[in-house]
């Protein structure tokens, strides 16, 4: 069963649907998580910003139709409370987006799909681990959650051509990394496909 | 340059951003070089959502937040009104001796803390979420509480004033109403309650489902209320704690009215303020409440006239000059007093 972002956000607002706000928060709270994760590098706090985030969406969900991206309404907001977060417990510490840690996702390929040696399994994430910090986030951002350009932009507060140029850089950085594997691979997965 | 200009166009696809044209360019730029084909595919898979590792810490903090989202109750909108016409009814009006209620409350004083209260203030009407789903409508004047353990191990809840329940249904964890001079079981249906602690009597309205009562005075009273029936049970306002010797009550069936969809004891709901066959007195009391006035009688035998009728809530002087229509009276209004005279 899925369920348009629209029509959960039109019930939430017009019926107080918890159900429905509980579809909205199952659908979006992981990679949330992950994002506050990345700021405050611990899980509680983390895991306490995000809801507390839903909390208040809900508590002013009379003006649901007021917010025009959801999404990154949502990320901005995690990112904000991160922020205030780190603010007040490290007074001497700047954040910023390059010195984030982003170690923490999952960023491996779909191995059942692909077939992919252990070896090449591990290149891979090699290969993601040496990204640099604002790179990796925006390639998770893009990649695992979903979020267009434009809406990455608006999240972190840069130009569109900025997540372009960055993932472009991801791309290039990953491609050359696996370039060694890909004539014997590409050769292996025909040599199975007779 | 091919390679940089595929790694280029994959970033455009993945972020949302490629034209139709760059779509094409990669898919001919792919389908010519089967190393670079074989080196997307892989780009393109990593970052796959982990949805295992999504669900299950979606699944616990959910519990987290679901207990922290009712804790504002919501201002009634016009706009709810269509949530009637889909729902079953059941109204259940009753109305409390204040002794008992004071009484029950000094004595779980030290879990007061832990006890979640919704209140509507004189002259408003206020809408409210139940942790279980259930929606609330308290009348002006009303109070609602119940404790930590709502929607885990009891559905609960205490009453003073008047309300209106929409049930979630929830066979496992039946809903129970608690006034001071019954408990009212319902298992997910529509419902209504008043509870006024300075009425004379309380009322149990069903429109539509099933309910059982059981006086609180004598618990091997249940009575058992089908659509359309309503119970009235005679109080005693302002009496202390001490048991009555017996209890006072019965059945009727709901007064007809031309427009089916009126319902007098749940008009409130809409705006409306509605009395049928009711003193001026009683009729007064309702409006004290819902225009946060104080009403009083030059006339006593004013009282006792008997008035029926229906309008919209808009204004205290609206009010009192559509009554006016039904029997002749007088009436001066000073600030939140007004004073009614023959």
């Amino acid at each position: 069963m899925h369920v348009t972002m629209e029509a959960l956000l039109y019930r939430i607002q017009f019926h107080d649907d918890q159900q429905a706000f509980k579809a909205l928060y199952q659908q979006q709270v992981f990679p949330l998580y992950q994002f506050a994760f990345a700021f405050l590098k611990q899980r509680q706090p983390a895991e306490e910003i995000v809801n507390d985030v839903f909390v208040k969406l809900w508590e002013k969900r009379q003006q649901l139709d007021k917010i025009h991206e959801i999404k990154v309404y949502l990320y901005v907001a995690v990112k904000n409370a991160a922020l205030n977060y780190l603010r007040k417990a490290t007074i001497f510490t700047e954040t910023d987006l390059d010195s984030l840690h982003v170690q923490h996702f999952r960023l491996e390929a779909d191995t059942a799909q692909l077939l992919l040696t252990h070896e090449l399994q591990q290149a891979i994430a090699a290969a993601i681990q040496q990204l640099p910090p604002k790179c990796k986030l925006i390639f998770k951002l893009v990649k695992q959650d979903e979020l267009s350009y434009k809406e990455v932009a608006g999240i972190l507060g840069i130009s569109p051509k900025t997540v372009d140029a960055q993932l472009t850089i991801a791309m290039k950085k990953l491609a050359a990394h696996l370039q060694p594997f890909a004539g014997a691979e590409s050769i292996k997965q025909k040599a199975k496909s007779y | 340059m091919k390679s940089e200009r595929i790694a280029a166009l994959l970033a455009k696809r993945a972020g949302q951003a490629a034209t139709i044209e760059e779509l094409e360019e990669l898919d001919r730029l792919l389908a010519a070089d089967r190393e670079a084909a074989w080196l997307a595919g892989i780009v393109d898979a990593v970052g796959t959502r982990n949805e295992d590792a999504a669900t299950t810490f979606a699944t616990a903090g959910w519990e987290q937040v679901a207990g922290k989202l009712t804790v504002t109750p919501a201002p009634l909108r016009r706009k709810a009104a269509f949530w009637w016409a889909a729902a079953a009814i059941i109204g259940v009006i009753l109305s409390a001796g204040i002794g008992w209620q004071m009484m029950q409350q000094r004595k779980t004083a030290p879990l007061a803390a832990a006890r979640q209260q919704l209140a509507a203030p004189l002259g408003k009407t206020v809408k409210a979420l139940l942790p279980d789903g259930t929606i609330v409508w308290l009348n002006a004047g009303s109070n609602i509480s119940y404790d930590a353990g709502f929607n885990h191990n009891n559905r609960n809840i205490t009453v003073t004033g008047e309300i209106f329940l929409d049930v979630t249904k929830n066979e496992a964890l039946p809903f129970i109403v608690h006034t001071s001079n019954m408990d009212v079981h319902v298992l997910g249906t529509c419902f209504n309650i008043k509870a006024y602690e300075d009425d004379t009597r309380s009322e149990v309205t069903v429109i539509g489902g099933k309910v059982q009562v059981i006086m609180r005075n004598s618990p091997e009273k249940k009575v058992i209320l089908l659509p359309h029936e309503k119970l009235v049970l005679a109080v005693k306002p302002n009496t202390t704690a001490a048991p009555q010797a017996h209890v006072n009550f019965q059945v009727q069936g709901l007064a007809g009215t031309a427009d089916t969809s009126l319902v007098m004891e749940t008009a409130w709901r809409d705006q409306k303020l509605a009395f049928m066959n009711e003193t001026f007195e009683e009729v007064a009391r309702k409006m004290e409440r819902q225009f946060n006035v104080t009403i009083s009688f030059e006339d006593e035998n004013m009282k006792r006239e008997i008035l029926s009728g229906v309008f919209e809530k808009e204004n205290i002087n609206k009010a009192l000059q559509l009554l006016q229509m039904i029997t002749p009276f007088h009436y001066s209004i000073d600030q939140q007093h007004v004073y009614l005279s023959k």
